[in-house]
């Protein structure tokens, strides 16, 4: 028996089994077919430098998970990483005069010195780190296969921008509609960037939130919101006085076709611009846009916002009434949301008949409320619901349901519209204007065009030597031994792409590196991912998955995308279809403090 | 005592002056992880001494105390407890996981010094998912080679626990009936109080409470009278 010590030391108890723990590799797992596996993942931290209470409780109950699973038999699976691209790094090295590299990997000696002291039982051997190379090398990988089979594609798109800080700004980075930093007013800029086709799958990722067990219903409630489904029907609307031309609306209630009265499109609608060319609207209407481009676009689309527009001075017809309808140039549609523009039905929509009473425009009841009738003189609100139709022709009398249907098929006959499916979900453009973050394997030759970089070239390193100012976009544009390149396909001079991916990138995948994440030749083994993901009863899905609840939209949606692109590229052991399904009830309704 | 929202409180302030064990009990032990967790000193303190007295408890006990044949009711109370903390982890319920094992630490501290060794070593493996230092120095105290990391969880046997006749106890707050608890016969009012503390339902009723007095008939019934 040892020495005893009667009086409790936790100092000198602590650091004796945390040597011991580490000299024996107590919490190094091996797949090992004889036992059933538990893989217990935690969300990785951001190495922000040292660890807060959140921390301690949201690590202290992955822990608690992952030894008594290990007690009770199990072979456990309970790996640690960095999540460690991202901005604070940036905005460190611009403050204090240090290098974002040295400021994160500092972070991450400090925070790991911590989560030993916490006595962690992390396998450190399979310890993942975002922001070097042998990780994100793969990632650059991923990104050409995924290049090579048309999903990720470039295009012009609307950004916040800081006019001040001369960068994109995230939309969590937006404050009273100004800079974080500097609270300049946020301007609306297009500008190129690159995007995941996360749309590809949108039916696939709603459907799958109805298989997803283990799932709390809450998380899954938010995912399928995001995704917005909605079914409905695209009308064409031929603009008077330009032949041919025409304005194409969603709408998910055709059956209030007969009351639409006017037509609202954003004022940033290249159409809004065309349409009052020469007239005298024109002036109105510039100054319209240039005003609107400095709002903030999550505001523009709730519902308490003061709704303004100017007439284009044009007007469009109405493909089943041949009603004459005044085009107005709105603050609240968006240009990339939908077709950017959007039939105005003031009787039966609550934005558009604040709008009419507002700009005095026409209001016509077409749906009536069973054995009432609605005056649109007297209306106070307009009348949502479905119902019966009236002043609507051959339809009078249908009821909506029915009328959806009937009048999209009317529509279809003529030419003038078809029933459609639409989303809400955007593609994920993953471009940032930063310097720390995974460079995106791409260059732009001005003979070729896009060219990929070729993939015995990977990885695409960082530059070490950047001065970071915090002004004029991207410290990566000003290096140039890293931007001035010759052209994969011509050889000529070309020039590389400057912008890193989205943080978030890195975070959908790390859960698969950890199986194996030493391996030096490729981005995870499919044999190791098939032990530690598969469960006895042929599905894959980590066992419990624990972390804070603000991130189950975008984090969970986008490893879900993300996984089904590893699938498709042939990564993924067969069958493995969501790998961050758990089959714990309880994984991650968590509280954790912010970053 | 001060409270604030548990995030600026240095972590490394707690592991230097209480210790890892006792950051990861209060941690767990003081909000389900639905909740926000409150800072208190008190409850870093509640949890340092709860180890503190499990380290003596065990470094006191020699196998010489090993009683060969226990008392029934305290062999329903390790298969009770197994069985709580088990479920309770599977559960996610920490905190009630960590407060049933401290009352499994009140009643074998009454016993001191006969305890049999399976309650002993019940105590600290049961610990270990929550305070694994402490845990791995009184199971190497203990006599055993290997880590309390590598050691089997302990069982419960559900012919025990299925035996036992149990009573319905009847809680009232001000003579109102609140909760029926299923509880063990002949348990004293502190025990049947901490019981009906522990159901929601009561809780909300005691809640901000003074309690003026505890009507208690052994068997039957509580009735907390509040003001």
């Amino acid at each position: 028996m040892t020495a005893t010590q009667t009086v409790y030391e936790p100092k000198f108890i602590e650091s004796k089994w945390q040597e011991i723990w580490e000299k024996q590799n107590t919490f190094h797992a091996t797949e090992d077919t004889s036992k059933k596996k538990f893989y217990c993942l935690e969300m990785f931290p951001y190495p922000s430098g040292r660890i807060h209470m959140g921390h301690v409780r949201n690590y202290s109950i992955g822990d608690a998970i992952a030894r008594f699973k290990k007690m009770r038999g199990f072979n456990v699976l309970h790996p640690i990483g960095w999540d460690s691209f991202g901005m604070p790094a940036e905005n460190a090295a611009i403050e204090r005069k240090t290098h974002p590299a040295q400021w994160t990997l500092s972070n991450i000696e400090a925070m790991k010195v911590q989560f030993k002291k916490m006595g962690f039982s992390y396998d450190w051997d399979r310890e993942v780190a975002t922001c070097l190379p042998d990780y994100y090398r793969w990632e650059q990988k991923i990104f050409l296969e995924m290049y090579e089979k048309g999903l990720v594609y470039k295009k012009k798109s609307f950004v916040n921008w800081c006019p001040k800080c001369e960068t994109v700004l995230a939309n969590e980075q937006v404050e009273d509609a100004g800079c974080w930093r500097c609270s300049s007013l946020v301007e609306q800029k297009p500008l190129e960037q690159w995007f995941f086709k996360i749309t590809a799958y949108a039916q696939e990722l709603l459907d799958d939130t109805y298989k997803l067990a283990g799932w709390p219903e809450r998380v899954l409630t938010m995912q399928r919101e995001w995704i917005g489904k909605s079914e409905g029907s695209e009308i064409d609307f031929e603009i008077e006085g330009h032949a041919g031309q025409k304005i194409k609306v969603f709408t998910t209630r055709p059956d209030t076709l007969f009351g639409a009265t006017f037509m609202s499109i954003a004022a940033e609608h290249p159409l809004a611009l065309q349409l009052s060319k020469g007239t005298e609207q024109e002036r109105l209407v510039k100054s319209f846009a240039e005003k609107v481009a400095k709002m903030d676009r999550a505001q523009r689309l709730t519902q308490d916002y003061e709704k303004e527009g100017v007439f284009t001075g044009a007007y469009c017809l109405n493909p089943v009434n041949g009603r004459r309808m005044p085009i107005y140039a709105a603050n609240f549609v968006l240009a990339d949301y939908g077709t950017g523009a959007v039939m105005a039905v003031p009787a039966h929509d609550q934005r558009d008949f604040d709008f009419s009473k507002k700009y005095k425009l026409p209001m016509e009841v077409v749906i009536q409320p069973a054995g009432e009738k609605l005056d649109p003189l007297t209306m106070k609100a307009a009348f949502v619901e479905t119902g019966l139709l009236v002043n609507s022709g051959s339809f009078s009398g249908m009821g909506s349901e029915m009328a959806k249907k009937e009048i999209v098929k009317h529509l279809e006959g003529k030419g003038l519209g078809k029933g459609t499916v639409n989303f809400k979900l955007r593609d994920w453009g993953i471009s940032r204007q930063r310097y720390w973050g995974t460079p995106i394997p791409m260059i732009q030759c001005s003979h070729c065009g896009i060219v990929p970089v070729s993939e015995n070239e990977l990885p695409v390193l960082l530059p070490t030597d950047v001065e970071f100012t915090g002004k004029g976009g991207s410290p990566l544009k000003q290096i140039k031994s890293f931007v001035e390149v010759t052209c994969p396909k011509c050889q000529g001079a070309a020039r590389r792409e400057t912008d890193t991916m989205d943080t978030f990138v890195e975070s959908s995948w790390y859960f698969l590196r950890y199986t194996s994440a030493k391996k030096n030749n490729g981005a995870f083994d499919k044999e190791a991912v098939k032990y530690w993901f598969q469960n006895p009863d042929g599905t894959f899905g980590v066992d419990q998955y624990i972390g804070g609840i603000e991130h189950a939209v975008l984090h969970l949606l986008y490893s879900r995308f993300f996984t089904k692109a590893l699938r498709d590229l042939g990564y993924l052991p067969e069958g493995c279809e969501n790998p961050l399904v758990i089959s714990s009830r309880r994984g991650w309704s968590l509280k954790m403090a912010p970053r | 005592m001060s409270k604030s929202k548990g995030n600026v409180v240095d972590p490394d302030y707690l592991i230097e002056k209480y210790g890892a064990d006792t950051a990861r009990v209060f941690s767990l032990f003081a909000a389900p992880p639905e909740k926000d967790l409150d800072w208190s000193d008190q409850g870093v303190e509640g949890g340092y001494r709860f180890l503190g007295r499990v380290y003596r408890l065990v470094h006191n006990w020699t196998s010489d105390d090993d009683v060969k044949e226990a008392k029934k009711d305290l062999v329903l109370l390790r298969n009770k407890t197994i069985k709580k903390v088990t479920d309770d982890l599977e559960r996610f319920h920490f905190n009630t996981a960590i407060s049933s094992i401290m009352e499994y630490l009140n009643v074998l501290q009454k016993e001191t010094p006969k305890i049999p060794r399976a309650d002993i070593e019940s105590l600290v493996l049961l610990l270990a998912p929550f305070a694994p230092h402490i845990a791995e120095e009184l199971w190497q105290h203990l006599g055993h080679q290997e880590l309390i990391a590598h050691a089997t969880w302990p069982t419960f046997d559900a012919a025990i626990l299925n035996a036992v006749d149990s009573v319905k106890m009847v809680v009232q707050v001000n003579g109102v009936v609140r909760a029926t608890l299923e509880v063990a016969p002949g348990l004293s009012q502190e025990e049947v109080s901490m019981a009906a503390r522990r159901d929601e339902k009561v809780q909300k009723y005691l809640q901000d409470k003074n309690l003026v007095k505890v009507v208690f008939v052994p068997n039957r019934l509580i009735n907390f009278v509040v003001s």
